[in-house]
């Protein structure tokens, strides 16, 4: 002891050395350009990092001429910059936008750039066939219409008319007004646009239909971006009640009564909408004699983002419904290979998903929900969550005297090499002499019958050891260890995971059946079932209790009395945790 | 309710989560084979051995102790190098602080990618880290094994360090034997990167001192059998600590970080041993001793917060049985050749093995076979076969030195001792 206080104490301690910053020189060509695009409006350049860079910047020829600061977003490695040039800008049949990347290690107030790369990007205007105009009603007058065209209106487009009796009109600047119409005039018109300097329209266009006057658009509508209220102002005086219509069928969503003298009156997301409700809507306020409306707005009610829980094995959803909307009867939902159902709760309704697999993307639908008198389906699209974390047998209520019931621990890892298709985890064990992989045994290292020496370093070899030992009360002795051993079959059956070892030990051939199987119960805690058996072949003696360390007492049921005389090899691995890197 | 629990019996396999109290009982001794008091005749008033051993890489640790980090040190730079996003930001904070004494350390990112992405350009190849030197490096593998323990993987840095100093007199006469014995000692972990699943730091070293006595007696009760008992008191004081205070303390060359656990156990124990002899002749005698039958310890535990407090301590309810064993033995002895041969702690370890899950069963420490000629009546050589080490010693008037190695890896021990 004393030798350690003086060898410790007479040794020079290690001590940081301490390192200057060093200066990082960028130098052109110091990043390799590895992409550019360009859509007439924006360019997209994507880009490796460069060493020590902090800051990015670009010039575009004849657009951009001093560098200007980009935010390039990182992903797998690479960067990714959009620039947006001038809105205004012709989208000409064709054209090359040409530039410089900058880079500096200044993370703020750059005030010195290099010059990295320069890029170009040739772009050729889509087709004017491949999309419609995207035309909406804006707002019905006594007289007409105002037609909108709801993405960016293009100073490179035109757009034409045509009404019911074959007439055309062609129009060079939206909004379209429309005119000659009666209050009670109702008509379909198609809108088909082209670029300015080509002469064929588009083959798609959009029909819309004018309905008939209801009132004086006199009425303003907004929505909160945050709470997805919708504010209705400019209420004439008189007005007795209000009301939130779904455009596309009429339906009134919301209503209130308004006391004559409200000028304005806010529509509560909550209150108002329910999962189903997205579209178009415009608001409708009532006197004893007239109507006004406001122009419509495209909605996706916050209502959408209806409570999710993804499991494993589960799926779940919850979302509250209107008051006045009703599910039919008979929902239902579509979904292969699992059972979904779907509960009414007061003013809620949840969709239950059970028996599905781990690390699965669904597809499911849930149809025939009523909208007034309409059927509509909602889509649902999720991907299921991992098995993957550590894994724990603790029962602290066991017996302590028997050794069988210590603590076991597993980690789950996810597969993420491609060579083995249907095995989704590989379980090791962890229980502080290194982690072996215990399942599979093997994953295409040897043949299936193959034999293999239980003496050994190779991977498989050592976690079949850590098995023996783990499991075979005799292993320590010679006589009772296997010298050999091989798969004699292992397959994945949905999310459980079987294999059957064939050993000899004191020339009697056992066979060893070993399960994992990942489980998730109906609140989303997840486990593992682990089951261990070792038969024999032949022979009048059931070598099983006696090699088989994980016989469990059966007065030590955990759960699993409906496996009958095969319940004491069966443990549950509880989930501890998730896995750390 | 006290709880029994059967602890590990051999030093050099297992750790266990807590602060397990020292193993004290001596497994080599006379006392251990009770009969044979009746054949001994032995007097030493006074005498004291030194004893070390360790593996390659503990000498190395305490002799340069950034070359026995080495291998951590590569490690920690290429996991890094390949961690993904998530891991690398949210461990950049960590990171930072260990790595603040490089000027060059990355700054973060605007995004956990970039902070990732130049974390993984910092430790790979031609990154900054492979410029910051060795002493640098080994620093923060301390660094970080302290903050995670979780971080290395195991066998990264091997050692198994052991330093014991022995203080002992005893008599043996007319088949009553007594010895006291006072031990000072060092005992290493096996592994100093050594991570648990659970993320718990390894209590795997300590710093013991055990003051203990012998007594025993063993008496011809027929022309050819002896029986005999012995009785084996012990106080223990102990004081275990992490893996990580030991690297920061042989780094800081400051013993005190060995005792930043804040933790010290005092026990008492006691054992008992039985056994019985047949001499065939004057040369061949065959003896069975039944060993801690039984031997426990019971603990108390207390802090340095403890100590300034009217020495508060803290009973730890909990009572360790060391494994009893049975052991067979064989004595020939003919002028100046001696041979033994014993085959002991079988049963401990079938014991031990169906009370604990993981233990490992191993077979070659049950023999042990002992060889000692008198070249001289005043020098005597030995060659002994135990516990998987192989041990040459040589014995010349009062004074003893052993050399031993492991069969099984280069692990190196010297024992030196003196009496009067």
């Amino acid at each position: 002891m004393a030798i350690t206080v003086l060898l410790f104490s007479s040794c020079s301690p290690v001590t940081h050395e301490n390192i200057e910053k060093e200066d990082v020189e960028i130098t052109e060509d110091s990043s390799k350009l590895d992409s550019a695009s360009n859509d007439g409006k924006t360019i997209a350049i994507s880009f490796s990092p460069v060493y020590g860079a902090r800051s990015y910047a670009v010039t575009i020829t004849n657009q951009i001429d001093e560098p200007m600061l980009i935010e390039p977003v990182l992903a797998n490695g690479i960067y990714t910059a959009t620039i947006d040039l001038s809105t205004s800008r012709t989208r000409a049949a064709s054209n090359t936008i040409s530039g410089t990347l900058y880079a500096s290690t200044e993370q703020s107030s750059v005030t010195t750039w290099n010059k990295v790369t320069d890029f170009e990007a040739e772009y050729t205007r889509a087709s004017i066939d491949s999309y419609a105009p995207a035309a909406r009603v804006e707002e019905r007058t006594r007289t007409g219409a105002i037609i909108e065209i709801t993405d960016a209106p293009e100073s490179d487009m035109q757009y034409k008319a045509t009404f019911e009796d074959g007439t055309e009109k062609t129009y060079s600047s939206t909004p379209i007004e429309l005119t000659g119409l009666s209050e009670t005039d109702t008509c379909q018109i198609t809108i088909a646009h082209r670029f300015k300097d080509t002469e064929e329209w588009g083959a798609k266009t959009t029909t819309l239909t004018v309905g008939a006057f209801e009132g004086e658009q006199i009425l303003k509508i907004t929505y909160a971006a945050d709470s997805k209220d919708i504010t209705v102002t400019d209420i004439p005086t008189g007005s007795t009640s209000i009301e939130l219509v779904k455009e596309s069928s009429g339906r009134v969503v919301a209503s209130a009564s308004l006391d004559g003298n409200a000028s304005s009156y806010t529509f509560k997301a909550e209150e108002a909408f329910t999962v189903f409700d997205a579209g178009v809507f415009k608001a409708k306020a009532m006197s004893a004699d007239t109507t006004v409306i406001s122009k419509t707005i495209d909605y996706a009610s916050p209502i959408t983002d209806y409570t999710e829980t993804k499991g494993r094995q589960h799926y779940k959803i919850t979302f509250p419904t209107a008051e006045d909307l009703s599910l039919n009867s008979d929902p239902t939902i579509s979904i292969d290979g699992a059972a979904a159902a779907i509960t009414q709760q007061g003013n809620t309704a949840t969709i239950s998903i059970s028996g599905l697999e781990s690390l699965t993307s669904y597809n499911a639908t849930l149809s025939n929900i009523v909208d007034s008198s309409n059927s509509i389906s909602i889509p649902l699209s999720f991907t299921t969550e991992s098995f993957a974390g550590y894994y724990e047998f603790n029962d602290p209520g066991a017996s302590s005297s028997d050794k069988c019931m210590d603590k076991f621990y597993v980690v789950v890892e996810e597969n993420t090499s491609s060579s083995s298709g249907t095995i989704k985890y590989y379980v090791y064990s962890n229980e502080g002499d290194g982690m072996h992989r215990i399942m599979p045994l093997i994953d295409g290292e040897v043949k299936t019958g193959e034999s293999i020496k239980y003496e050994g370093d190779t991977a498989y070899q050592k976690a079949y050891q850590w098995n023996n030992t783990k499991w075979n009360t005799m292993s320590s002795t010679p006589l009772f260890c296997p010298t050999e051993w091989s798969i004699k079959s292992f397959n994945v059956d949905s999310e459980s995971y079987n294999s059957i070892v064939n050993s000899v030990a004191l020339g009697i051939p056992t066979e060893t059946l070993t399960t994992f199987t990942f489980v998730e119960d109906d609140s989303f805690k997840q486990s593992i079932v682990f089951f261990n058996k070792i038969t024999t072949e032949g022979g009048f003696l059931d070598y099983n209790s006696f090699l088989n360390k994980n016989r469990i007492a059966t007065s030590e049921d955990q759960g699993f009395a409906d496996k009958g005389d095969d319940a004491p090899y069966y443990f549950r691995l509880e989930f501890k945790g998730e896995l750390s890197k | 309710m006290k709880k029994l629990l059967i602890p590990v019996l051999i030093t050099i396999t297992m750790s266990l989560y807590a602060a397990v109290p020292v193993q004290p009982f001596d497994t080599t001794s006379v006392f251990r084979s009770p009969a044979r008091l009746a054949d001994a005749e032995e007097k030493r008033s006074f005498g004291f051995e030194l004893d070390g051993s360790s593996n390659i890489n503990g000498i190395l640790f305490a002799s340069d102790p950034v070359s026995a980090l080495q291998g951590g040190a590569d490690y920690l730079g290429t996991h890094l190098a390949e961690a993904d996003d998530s891991f690398l930001a949210s461990n950049y904070e960590m990171l930072s602080r260990v790595f603040s004494f490089d000027g060059n350390f990355p700054t973060a990112g605007r995004t956990d990618a970039e902070t990732a992405y130049f974390l993984r350009e910092y430790f790979g190849e031609g990154g900054g880290y492979e410029e910051i030197g060795d002493a640098n490096k080994a620093l923060a593998v301390a660094d970080i094994i302290s903050a995670n323990p979780q971080f290395f993987r195991n066998g990264l840095a091997p050692s198994d360090a052991e330093l014991s100093l022995k203080f002992y007199g005893g008599s043996i006469r007319n088949g009553f034997g007594w010895d006291w014995n006072v031990s000072l000692g060092f005992d290493g972990a096996d592994d100093l990167l050594y991570q648990y699943s659970s993320g718990n730091h390894r209590y795997g070293n300590d710093i013991y001192l055990t003051v203990g006595s012998d007594i025993g007696y063993g008496r011809y009760v027929t022309d050819n059998v002896a029986v005999g008992f012995s009785v084996t008191p012990r106080i223990m004081f102990q004081t275990a600590f992490t893996d990580s205070d030991y690297l920061a303390a042989r780094l800081d060359s400051s013993i005190l970080n060995l005792f930043a656990s804040n933790r010290y156990n005092l026990g008492i124990g006691i054992g008992l041993n039985a056994g019985i002899m047949y001499r065939i002749n004057d040369e061949l005698s065959f003896a069975l001793d039944l060993r801690d039958v039984p031997s426990a310890r019971t603990y108390w535990y207390f802090t340095a917060d403890d100590v300034m407090n009217d020495f508060r301590m803290h009973y730890d309810d909990t009572l360790y049985l060391t494994p009893p064993d049975a052991a067979l033995s064989m004595l020939w002895e003919r002028g100046k050749y001696h041979v033994s041969v014993e085959i002991s702690d079988a049963l401990s370890q079938v014991i031990w093995a169906n009370t604990v899950s993981g233990y490992d069963y191993d077979p070659w420490i049950i023999p042990k076979i002992g060889f000692v000629y008198d070249l001289y009546e005043d020098l005597t050589l030995s060659a002994k076969l135990e516990y998987r080490r192989i041990k040459l010693g040589v014995d010349w008037n009062n004074f003893n030195v052993e050399l031993s190695s492991r069969l099984d890896e280069l692990n190196f021990g010297i024992k030196i001792g003196y009496f009067i």
